[in-house]
């Protein structure tokens, strides 16, 4: 349609379908989009908000770009030994707006960085590991292993020393586990698959919990058991160690590998299950009294068949693991 | 690296006897697509299954990539499962996170899960906080958030790290309409390199991009799908 100046007062048939289309627009837009107005205050907060993003990312992005210059410049001085000073001017200038245009179109943050080393790796999912945990949490477990130590010495020393230390030894590291466990669990179903979602598969995150709980334990409570314990029982250091390091790593083998087939709970209770068995049959059962008994004849071969039943079910597990993955 | 495009054939998701997807099939492209539709249609089953993490009872889910710079037989890669899902970002309808962590704490796990540096996450924390109005609340645990601020943090560590798919179910729930624009235009920024597919039945919030597509869901079936621009 023409301006208002040359229209004649006369509708043509063009105008007519034209009107209808411009019609059918917008009676489709108002049919599928009502947007709420915003007030002016509304749109004047939304633009000094975006301006704010612009300013921060410039700055960001400015700073980048300098850090991008930098080491650049770092670089280009060991390789201008045999090239002219300009050529690698001009080489930095080029690298360095190329990686700042690389870092702008990553925006705020830089993706995973995909040809870390494995050490990095590792390092890194131990870092997101134990932040998870938090430091504080990580201090209430240190008080709480101190606590239950002196607890079970103290409770049993006087009567049962093998007693109070298998009760500690075992007990605790089913605790910690438990505790760990309960605090990473994920909360709704969202949160499960957020879990998963990320350079760390579950697999990874979980094994990683499991060794510094393992690590945790022979950190702190070892060091703990040797104080309380060593003096009562009055053996060589080698053989006292040897009884504290494999029922805890088998432990937290089997707790792991459980996990991973029953899930969290039935795991739980299977382990607690075994647990109060094996407590509260070594008074009557003597190959029992080897779990904690350092002067039991069964105590060697007990830990002997604890390593190998912690190594079939990391075989076992591991082998189950590629099968399953050659099927996916 | 750009979006993905991501293929869904056929399909059908049951849980306990109830069918909640019968047969989709669909594209999604590098972009905004908006999936709409009543209670119920299937749109945050749909959302779950393009995580991968969630299976289908039937059908078949691919991520391809395309990479103009290779010849044209080799332009079109598949992703594998273990690396699609290191490129996608996630949030989930009612998002709760890990309650009893601060804002600033969860944040820098999960910056940390999607593989960020520790020392990028530390030195951008305090901005990505900034750009979401979340500063003042660092210290804060998630359980003591207002619905709005949680999802805010929910948006923030989906959109974390540039993902190249980013499934967003219901984003603008307990917004406030400065809260909506805010993060809209965050989204249209994201999309602009990404797969972007948000789950939504307030319609007022759809953009009307040249180039988004609708995809309306009724049932567990697709009944319409289009180009917003269209």
């Amino acid at each position: 349609m023409n301006g208002a100046d040359d229209w004649d007062g006369r509708y043509t048939a063009a105008d007519d379908e034209q009107l209808l289309k411009l019609e059918a627009q917008w009676r489709t837009r108002f049919e599928r989009v009502t947007v709420p107005e915003p007030s002016r205050q509304d749109t004047f907060r939304l633009i000094e908000v975006i301006k704010e993003i612009g300013r921060l990312e410039s700055q960001r992005e400015a700073e980048r770009q300098e850090q991008a210059q930098e080491q650049y410049q770092e670089q280009a001085q060991e390789q201008a030994q045999e090239q002219a000073q300009e050529q690698a001017q001009e080489q930095a200038q080029e690298q360095a707006q190329e990686q700042a245009k690389e870092q702008v179109v990553n925006a705020a943050s830089e993706p995973a960085e995909s040809a870390e080393g494995f050490i990095l790796r590792i390092v890194s999912l131990l870092r997101s590991q134990w932040n998870f945990y938090g430091i504080r949490s990580w201090l209430l477990t240190c008080i709480a292993v101190g606590a239950t130590g002196y607890m079970a010495y103290n409770g049993y020393s006087e009567w049962n020393t093998s007693g109070g230390l298998h009760l500690w030894i075992f007990g605790l590291t089913l605790v910690i586990i438990g505790g760990i466990a309960a605090a990473f669990r994920p909360r709704d179903e969202g949160t499960m698959i957020l879990q998963q979602l990320g350079k760390y598969s579950l697999l990874e995150q979980t094994l990683t919990r499991f060794l510094l709980v393992t690590c945790f334990q022979l950190v702190i409570a070892l060091p703990l058991s040797l104080l309380l314990y060593k003096e009562a029982f009055g053996m060589p250091l080698t053989a006292f160690l040897y009884g504290w390091i494999v029922p805890v790593l088998a432990v937290a083998v089997c707790a792991f590998v459980l996990n991973q087939w029953l899930g969290m709970w039935p795991s739980a209770v299977f382990l607690l299950t075994v647990w109060s068995l094996s407590l509260a049959g070594s008074e009557d059962i003597e190959w029992l009294q080897g779990l904690a008994d350092m002067s039991s004849p069964y105590f060697m071969r007990i830990r002997a068949v604890m390593l190998a039943t912690a190594a079939c079910l990391l075989i076992l597990y591991a082998l189950r693991q590629r099968q399953w993955s050659v099927k996916q | 690296m750009s979006g993905l495009f991501i293929e869904c054939d056929q399909l059908v998701k049951e849980d306990g006897g109830k069918r909640s997807l019968s047969g989709v099939s669909a594209t999604f492209r590098p972009g905004i697509t908006y999936l709409i539709g009543d209670n119920g249609a299937g749109k945050s089953t749909l959302l779950r299954l393009l995580t991968t993490i969630i299976r289908p009872t039937k059908g078949r889910l691919r991520f391809r990539e395309y990479d103009q710079n290779r010849s044209a037989e080799e332009a079109w890669r598949d992703l594998p499962l273990r690396e699609v899902r290191q490129t996608i970002g996630y949030l989930p309808q009612h998002f709760i996170g890990y309650p009893e962590m601060t804002t600033s704490a969860y944040l820098y796990h999960q910056a940390l899960q999607k593989g960020i540096s520790a020392r990028t996450a530390g030195r951008e924390l305090d901005a990505w906080l900034t750009d979401a109005s979340l500063l003042a609340e660092r210290g804060t645990k998630l359980e003591q958030l207002s619905a709005g601020q949680r999802q805010r943090v929910g948006l923030l560590q989906a959109m974390l790290g540039n993902p190249r798919v980013c499934l967003l179910d219901e984003p603008f729930e307990s917004f406030d309409i400065m809260e909506a624009m805010l993060f809209r235009y965050r989204i249209q920024q994201l999309a602009r390199r990404s797969t972007v597919i948000i789950s939504t039945h307030r319609l007022e919030w759809m953009d009307e991009g040249e180039q988004d597509r609708v995809i309306e869901l009724a049932e567990g079936r697709i009944i319409n799908s289009s180009v917003l621009g269209n």
